[in-house]
C-alpha cells in the first residue's frame, strides 16, 4: 500500500534528513507567498519569458524588442471548481491590451495567446498557488521562442507527446493511486510536470546542458545544473546510467536513465520534470512552483518532431452522475495549419461536432470521452479525456482507474512489436480486457504483465482497455500511430502491396550528357514544373546537383493554389529546415571538379494532385497506388517504395562531363 | 532476415587489384516468421565481363515479384560515364527508372569522384588519385561504387529487368562486374491476360475501345516513361496519360491529355480477361 503519494527527494546533495520534505503540497496548505524575481528570471536562460503579478485594476507595460509598448491591465478573474474534490479547475482572465479586452483561459493544457506582437498567458491565480498578486502572467515577445529548444529538449527519446497520461501545470492529480479521490491525494501538480511511460523501457535524455548535481538511482532523482545554476530535477528514473553520477558532465539530448516509478511516484511509471533556481532552492526541496513546464515542453517536442496536430481532450474531469460535464478541445494545436474540425465522441456512441461538447453521466465510473481533430491539410489526431464519475447520493471514495502505458510510443512501425503494461489505481479492476482496435483483443489481463502487440496497418489504432470494479465500468484509451517504415530491413522480405513507383528524371532523350535545363513543362506563373503526379502517394527522394542560389522548390498538394512549402533549394538539401533535418538531407561534394550533390530521401506525401517547384534539379521519386487500394495506402503508405530520377543543373565546366 | 555489417570495407570488391581487408562480417539470425506467399528470398545477381556493344549492362532480370534493392559495380576501361540506369518493371517497354548516368545513379555525379560514404550510396577511394592523378588513368583503375535503395526499394509484381548502360551509348568496351541485390518470389504475382492492339479496328471493338477527339499528333520526338503513367514531351507541349488500373470486370478509364485539351479513352475488360494478382 502506497500510504504517502508525497515525493521524498533524497539528493544526494542534501546536508541532512532533516532537510527532506514534501515533494507535493496539499491544496490550501499555507505557505509563503511565491513569486519569480526578475533576477530569478534572467537566470533562465531558456526562455526570455516574463513574469508578471497584477491585482485587477493594475496595469503593466511590456516592452517589445521594436521598442513598441502593450499596456497590459487586469479586468477581472473567475475560478471555477469541480463538485467532488472542490479544487479549481479553470479561470477565466479578462485582460485588456491596449484598450483590447481579451479573455485569457488559465487552466492546465493551455498555450499561451499571441496578440499584438506579444505572447502572454495567464499562469496561474491565487487560487491555485499563494501569490503576492491575484493572477501571474508569463509575457515573451512573440518574436522569441517559448523556450529556446537548442538549450531545452525534450526529456524522452521516441515518445510521443499526449500518448500517455500527463499531470500539467495546476492540474489536480489524477494519474496516481487514489490521487483526486475524495479519500485519496487532493493537490495541484505544479511543481513540475508528469510524463507517463512504460517503466524501464523509456529512455530518459537530458533537457539540458550541465553538471550532475546529484544522482540517488534507489529513488530515481536525478538532477543537473547548468552553468548559472539553475537546476533541472527528474524523478522516479527506474534506472540511472551508471556514467551519469555527480559531477560528470551532461548534455542535452544525452540518454541518462529509463522512466520509472520509484521514490513516491504513486505507483504510476512517468518522468517527472521539476525545476530549482538555486542550489538554495534544491536544498529547501522548494521547486520553481511558478515556471509553467507545459508550454516548454510542448514547443521543444514539437521543435524536435514534424508531428500534428495534437488533439487535447485533457485535462480529466471529475464529476458526480447527473452533472453537466463540458469538454473543451480548443487547447488542440495544428502546428503550420489550423483545426477545421472538432468530433468528440462518447462511450455510448453519442457523438457532438465542435471544439466543446456537453456530457451527462447517470452512473459512477470511469469513462472516456474521444476527441478527434482534423487540420486544414487533412492531418488526423485523437486525444482523451478521463471522465470520473461518483455518485450524487454518496460519492464513492475512490473511483478506480486503469493505467496504460506502451513503448514505442512514437515511431511505431506496422508489423513491429508494442509492449503495452497495464495495471489499476486505486482499487481491484476485475475482467481487465484489451481490445488493440484491429480485431485483437486480450481477455483477462493479468494487471502489470507486459504483453506485445504488432499493429499490421499503417494508421491510427486505439487502444481501448476495460474492466470493472464493483457494478461500475472503468476504461481507459491510448493511441498508437503506426506508420510505415522507410527504412525497415527486416520488412524487405514481405512482397510488396500492389502500387506503382516512378519518376521524374532530367535524363537526355538522345542519350547525351546534356540533361539540365529540364522541366516537365512551364506552369501559368512561369515555374519550372518538375513533378506533377495525381492520386495519392508519396515523394521518397529528391536529387539534384549544381544547385544555385536563389532557386526555389514550392510544393504544391491536392489541387492546391498556393504552395504549401516554399524552400529555397540550399536551405532544403543543407537540412535547414526543420522538416527535412540532417543526416537524411545530404549536401556534399563528392565530384572532384565541380558540382555538390544533394539528395534527400523524403516522406512527402502527395495528394490527388501534383507539385511544381523550381528547376535546376532533380531526384523526384514518387510512389503511386492504385485504385481499388487509394485510401489505404493513402493513409497508411504500405510497404515503403519508389525510385528516382535525376537531373542537374547547368554544369559550369562542361568540358569535364564526359 | 540477413544483415550486413562491414567496417568501412566494400561489401564485395570483384575487381581488387589488392588484397582487401581484413574484412569483418557480422551475422544476425533472428527468427521472424513470414506469411509462405507473402515474402520473397535475398537474392543476388553477379555479373562480370566485358560490355557488349548496344546492349545495356545486365543487373538483375527475373520474373517475379519483389524487391530491387541496389547494386554494387565496377567498372575499369574506357570512360563509363554518363550510362543511364534503365530499370524496366513488369515488361514496360521503356524503362519506369531512366537515371542520367552512372556516376549519377550512384549519387556521385561531376566524375572522377571522390571517396564517399553515405548510409545509400558510396565510392570507394579517390578516383583520380587511384589513377594516378590523371585523367585518363582515372578510367584504368577499377572503380568501386554502391547504391542501395533501402529508403526506396522498387517494387516489381511479374518481372524485372534492371541494367545500365555503358558510356551515354553502350559503346564502350570495358570490364564490368555487379552484383546487384533483391528480395525475389519467383512467381509472379501480377498476370497480364488480356492486350489491346490500337489501331486495330477488330482489336478496338472486341474491347469497346474509344478515344474521343483522338487524332494523330505526329511523331512523338522523345521516350517516355512506360507503366500506368505516360509523360513525353513534344516540344513545350505537354501529353500524360494517367490510366485507371482495374482489378475487376468493368471499364478501363484514360485520359490522354496535352497543354490543348485532353482525350478521354476507355476500353472494357472481360471477367475471364482480368487481371490476375496472387
Amino acid at each position: 500500500m502506497i500510504a504517502n503519494r508525497f515525493c521524498i527527494l533524497a539528493l544526494s546533495v542534501l546536508a541532512s534528513p532533516a532537510s527532506f520534505r514534501a515533494e507535493g503540497a496539499p491544496a490550501g496548505a499555507s505557505e509563503r507567498a511565491r513569486s519569480i524575481t526578475p533576477a530569478q528570471a534572467a537566470k533562465i536562460k531558456y526562455s526570455t519569458q516574463r513574469f508578471e503579478y497584477l491585482d485587477v485594476g493594475e496595469t503593466f507595460v511590456f516592452r517589445l524588442k521594436d521598442g513598441a509598448e502593450r499596456r497590459i491591465r487586469l479586468i477581472s478573474v473567475s475560478e471555477e471548481k469541480d463538485s467532488v474534490i472542490g479544487l479549481v479547475r479553470r479561470a477565466e482572465v479578462k485582460v485588456e491590451i491596449d484598450g483590447e479586452t481579451i479573455a485569457l483561459t488559465c487552466a492546465p493544457y493551455v498555450m499561451p495567446t499571441e496578440t499584438r506582437g506579444l505572447r502572454i498567458q495567464a499562469d496561474t491565480t491565487s487560487a491555485w498557488l499563494d501569490i503576492p498578486k491575484r493572477v501571474q502572467f508569463s509575457l515573451w515577445d512573440a518574436t522569441d521562442p517559448i523556450v529556446d529548444a537548442k538549450l531545452f529538449g525534450f526529456p524522452l527519446a521516441g515518445y510521443r507527446l499526449f500518448s500517455h497520461g500527463m499531470q500539467a501545470y495546476n492540474e489536480p492529480v489524477h494519474l496516481g493511486h487514489r490521487d483526486g479521490d475524495p479519500a485519496g491525494q487532493r493537490f495541484y501538480h505544479n511543481y513540475g510536470i508528469d510524463l507517463a511511460g512504460y517503466e524501464g523501457r523509456q529512455k530518459v535524455l537530458s533537457a539540458i546542458d550541465g553538471v550532475v548535481a546529484g544522482a540517488n538511482p534507489e529513488q530515481g532523482d536525478l538532477t543537473i545544473k547548468d552553468d548559472r545554476g539553475v537546476i533541472v530535477h527528474f524523478g522516479h528514473l527506474d534506472s540511472i546510467l551508471s556514467g551519469i553520477r555527480e559531477g560528470a558532465q551532461v548534455k542535452r539530448g544525452q540518454w541518462v536513465g529509463m522512466l520509472g516509478r520509484r521514490g513516491g511516484s504513486g505507483n504510476f511509471s512517468h518522468l517527472h520534470v521539476g525545476i530549482f533556481l538555486s542550489d538554495t532552492d534544491l536544498s529547501a526541496d522548494r521547486a520553481a512552483r511558478n515556471l509553467n513546464l507545459y508550454p516548454w515542453v510542448v514547443a521543444a517536442y514539437r521543435s524536435e518532431n514534424d508531428a500534428g496536430p495534437f488533439a487535447v481532450a485533457r485535462p480529466h474531469k471529475a464529476v458526480l452522475t447527473g452533472e453537466k460535464v463540458l469538454f473543451e478541445g480548443a487547447s488542440s494545436m495544428a502546428p503550420g495549419s489550423s483545426i477545421e474540425s472538432f468530433r468528440w465522441e462518447s462511450h455510448d456512441g453519442t457523438r457532438a461536432e465542435g471544439a466543446r461538447a456537453e456530457k451527462v453521466y447517470e452512473k459512477p465510473g470511469c469513462y472516456i470521452a474521444s476527441l478527434w481533430v482534423k487540420d486544414a491539410r487533412g492531418r488526423v489526431d485523437v486525444d482523451f479525456c478521463r471522465v470520473r464519475v461518483y455518485s450524487r447520493s454518496k460519492p464513492e471514495d475512490v473511483v478506480p482507474t486503469l493505467f496504460v502505458t506502451f513503448e514505442p510510443s512514437a515511431g511505431v512501425l506496422a508489423d513491429r512489436p508494442v509492449h503495452f503494461r497495464i495495471w489499476p489505481q486505486g482499487r481491484d479492476v476485475s475482467d481487465i480486457r484489451v481490445d488493440f482496435g484491429d480485431g485483437a483483443t486480450v481477455q483477462g489481463y493479468e494487471p502489470y504483465s507486459a504483453i506485445t502487440h504488432s499493429f499490421r496497418d499503417a494508421g491510427i489504432h486505439i487502444v481501448t482497455v476495460t474492466g470493472t470494479a464493483g457494478d461500475s465500468p472503468v476504461t481507459e484509451k491510448v493511441v498508437v500511430h503506426v506508420e510505415t517504415a522507410s527504412v525497415s530491413l527486416d520488412r524487405l522480405p514481405i512482397l510488396p502491396g500492389l502500387h506503382a513507383v516512378g519518376q521524374f528524371s532530367s535524363h537526355n532523350k538522345k542519350g547525351l550528357n546534356g540533361d539540365s535545363r529540364w522541366r516537365l513543362y512551364d506552369d501559368e506563373h512561369g515555374d519550372a514544373v518538375i513533378f506533377d503526379v495525381e492520386g495519392p502517394g508519396c515523394v521518397r527522394s529528391l536529387w539534384g546537383t549544381d544547385i544555385r542560389e536563389g532557386a526555389t522548390f514550392r510544393f504544391h498538394f491536392d489541387g492546391e493554389d498556393a504552395p504549401r512549402y516554399t524552400i529555397p533549394l540550399l536551405e532544403f538539401y543543407q537540412g535547414k529546415h526543420p522538416l527535412f533535418p540532417p543526416p537524411l538531407a545530404s549536401y556534399e561534394r563528392r565530384g572532384r571538379w565541380i558540382g555538390d550533390i544533394s539528395w534527400m530521401p523524403s516522406r512527402i506525401r502527395i495528394g490527388p494532385r501534383a507539385s511544381r517547384k523550381r528547376p535546376r534539379h532533380g531526384r523526384r521519386p514518387h510512389r503511386r497506388s492504385i485504385p481499388g487500394r487509394l485510401s489505404r495506402s493513402w493513409m497508411s503508405s504500405g510497404p515503403a517504395a519508389s525510385a528516382g530520377s535525376s537531373s542537374r543543373g547547368n554544369p559550369p565546366t562542361p568540358s569535364f562531363r564526359m | 532476415m540477413i544483415e550486413m555489417v562491414w567496417d568501412g570495407h566494400p561489401v564485395c570488391d570483384v575487381n581488387a587489384p589488392r588484397a582487401v581487408g581484413p574484412v569483418r562480417a557480422e551475422i544476425r539470425l533472428a527468427s521472424q516468421v513470414f506469411p509462405p506467399d507473402g515474402a520473397g528470398y535475398f537474392t543476388t545477381c553477379f555479373h562480370r565481363g566485358t560490355t557488349t556493344y548496344g546492349r545495356d549492362w545486365l543487373f538483375l532480370e527475373s520474373p517475379g515479384t519483389g524487391w530491387f534493392l541496389g547494386a554494387v559495380q565496377s567498372m575499369q576501361g574506357e570512360h563509363y560515364c554518363e550510362g543511364d540506369e534503365h530499370f524496366y518493371l513488369d515488361g514496360a517497354v521503356s524503362p519506369q527508372i531512366h537515371g542520367t548516368g552512372s556516376e549519377d545513379y550512384y549519387l556521385g555525379c561531376f566524375w572522377p569522384n571522390l571517396n564517399y560514404n553515405s548510409p545509400f550510396a558510396n565510392c570507394v577511394g579517390d578516383i583520380q588519385e587511384e589513377g594516378g592523378g590523371t585523367f585518363e588513368g582515372s578510367y584504368a583503375v577499377p572503380s568501386c561504387y554502391s547504391r542501395f535503395h533501402l529508403e526506396a526499394p522498387i517494387p516489381f509484381f511479374n518481372r524485372i529487368d534492371a541494367r545500365i548502360q555503358h558510356g551515354g551509348f553502350d559503346t564502350i568496351s570495358s570490364r564490368y562486374a555487379s552484383l546487384a541485390f533483391s528480395y525475389l518470389r519467383g512467381r509472379p504475382a501480377l498476370v497480364q491476360t488480356d492486350s489491346i492492339d490500337i489501331g486495330s479496328p477488330a482489336g478496338e471493338a472486341a474491347h469497346g475501345y474509344k478515344a474521343d477527339s483522338s487524332r494523330p499528333y505526329g511523331p512523338i520526338a522523345a521516350s517516355g516513361s512506360a507503366g500506368d503513367s505516360t509523360r513525353v514531351s513534344l516540344g513545350r507541349r505537354r501529353m500524360s496519360t494517367s490510366t485507371e488500373i482495374c482489378p475487376a470486370p468493368g471499364t478501363i478509364r484514360t485520359t490522354m491529355s496535352t497543354s490543348a485539351g485532353s482525350t478521354p479513352i476507355s476500353t472494357s475488360i472481360r471477367g475471364s480477361r482480368r487481371g490476375k494478382i496472387g
